[in-house]
């Protein structure tokens, strides 16, 4: 993309990348942002690990731009001046965007190589330790469901991704996925010298909870990276709680936590979050969960 | 050094990520039809922001011929 961009720009065309949800997320480490601030410094992580010299531009946290285009997690576009779209692809894809420019603006030879472009990317951020605590099992086809911050006076350093397994949206009887991640661009890590992490949570009532507090295992590192993860029985009773009201249903969790930051302070955390039990379409997938940490993040 | 290399290899492979889609012939199997049916619909009017956090219209991108490809870092 990189090439055509560089041979394009000459002939009048411009380009973009638009930043929306993670697609993967913990794929080295990075987590969904909470608000538009959080997303513009994945943008410009993007821009700094990339080395990219295509502009790149945010869409809003409702995602409404990838949506109206079609949800596609890496689509691409050509637009004309008038801002008709005249070509797209499910998949960005440089070989087939090149032959289109070429037919509308004419062919640039010979065309640049990637090796003329002297590109820098960097790594992604350095995390304390990872792979320290041990990942939980999880059920096959878990799905994301809605997570809400509630407003904090301090950033959600840690960040809460929860999910259901398919058992629990068929049957009403599954698994219910609580995941506290550190966020790396916000250069904290766990303070494993204080308690560790404790969260409780309310459900309302047609709704069981197998435990309605939990507590992170004791790290004896002094500090680490790895996730505090739960894994929790959830049953639904329909007689007790209809199916609007499910859908309407909110948990309310609190978690307590002690993080410090890479610049050398420590504190102590207390937020909130309410979580629906409907899927998250903005939530992506996670990939490779359960596997312990490694390559680059362990160094 | 081993290690080095794979740390060095990983690093790679973790940043070609998003241009994993990119390769010629390697399109992944996951099609998204609604796509292609935008062709020659008119680019939908919705706020945005640029990369410093300025409010940006869709509808500032024309003007020219404009490439967008929809990214993010994983």
């Amino acid at each position: 993309m990189e090439t055509v961009a560089v041979d394009y720009r000459k002939k009048g065309v411009g380009f973009y990348y638009i930043y929306k949800a993670l697609a993967h997320p913990e794929h080295n480490g990075y987590v969904q942002p909470f608000n538009i601030q959080e997303r513009l410094l994945h943008v410009a992580e993007a821009k700094r690990t990339l080395g990219s010299s295509i502009e790149w531009i945010c869409d809003n946290m409702q995602n409404e731009f990838k949506q109206a285009l079609g949800g596609a997690p890496n689509s691409q576009f050509v637009i004309d001046p008038d801002g008709k779209i005249i070509s797209a692809s499910s998949w960005s894809n440089p070989t087939g965007l090149r032959e289109t420019l070429a037919a509308l603006v004419g062919e640039v030879a010979p065309p640049t190589t990637i090796a003329e472009l002297g590109l820098k990317p960097l790594p992604p951020p350095r995390l304390a330790a990872t792979g320290v605590i041990a990942r939980p099992q999880m059920p096959s086809s878990m799905r994301a469901i809605l997570v809400k911050p509630l407003p904090s006076l301090e950033p959600y350093y840690v960040k809460l991704r929860a999910e259901v397994d398919s058992g629990f949206m068929q049957e009403g009887l599954g698994w219910l996925y609580l995941g506290f991640h550190l966020d790396p661009l916000l250069g904290v890590h766990w303070n494993n010298l204080a308690p560790p992490l404790e969260f409780s949570i309310e459900t309302p009532e047609g709704l069981c909870i197998a435990s309605s507090r939990g507590l992170a295992p004791v790290v004896k590192t002094e500090a680490d990276a790895d996730p505090r993860e739960f894994l929790l029985g959830l049953e639904w009773d329909s007689k007790i709680l209809s199916r609007a009201e499910f859908n309407q249903a909110e948990l309310i969790l609190v978690v307590n936590y002690y993080a410090c930051h890479d610049n050398g302070w420590c504190k102590p955390f207390k937020q909130r979050y309410h979580i629906q039990l409907v899927p998250d379409r903005n939530a992506g997938s996670v990939r490779s969960r359960g596997r312990s940490g490694g390559g680059f993040r362990n160094r | 050094m081993w290690y080095k290399s794979l740390i060095c290899l990983t690093w790679i492979l973790g940043l070609s990520t998003i241009s994993f889609a990119q390769q010629a012939g390697r399109q992944p199997s996951v099609q998204f039809p609604q796509v292609v049916q935008l062709v020659g619909k008119p680019l939908p009017d919705i706020s945005i922001l640029n990369s410093e956090g300025k409010p940006l219209s869709t509808a500032d991108l024309r003007g020219q011929h404009t490439v967008l490809v929809f990214g993010c870092l994983t």
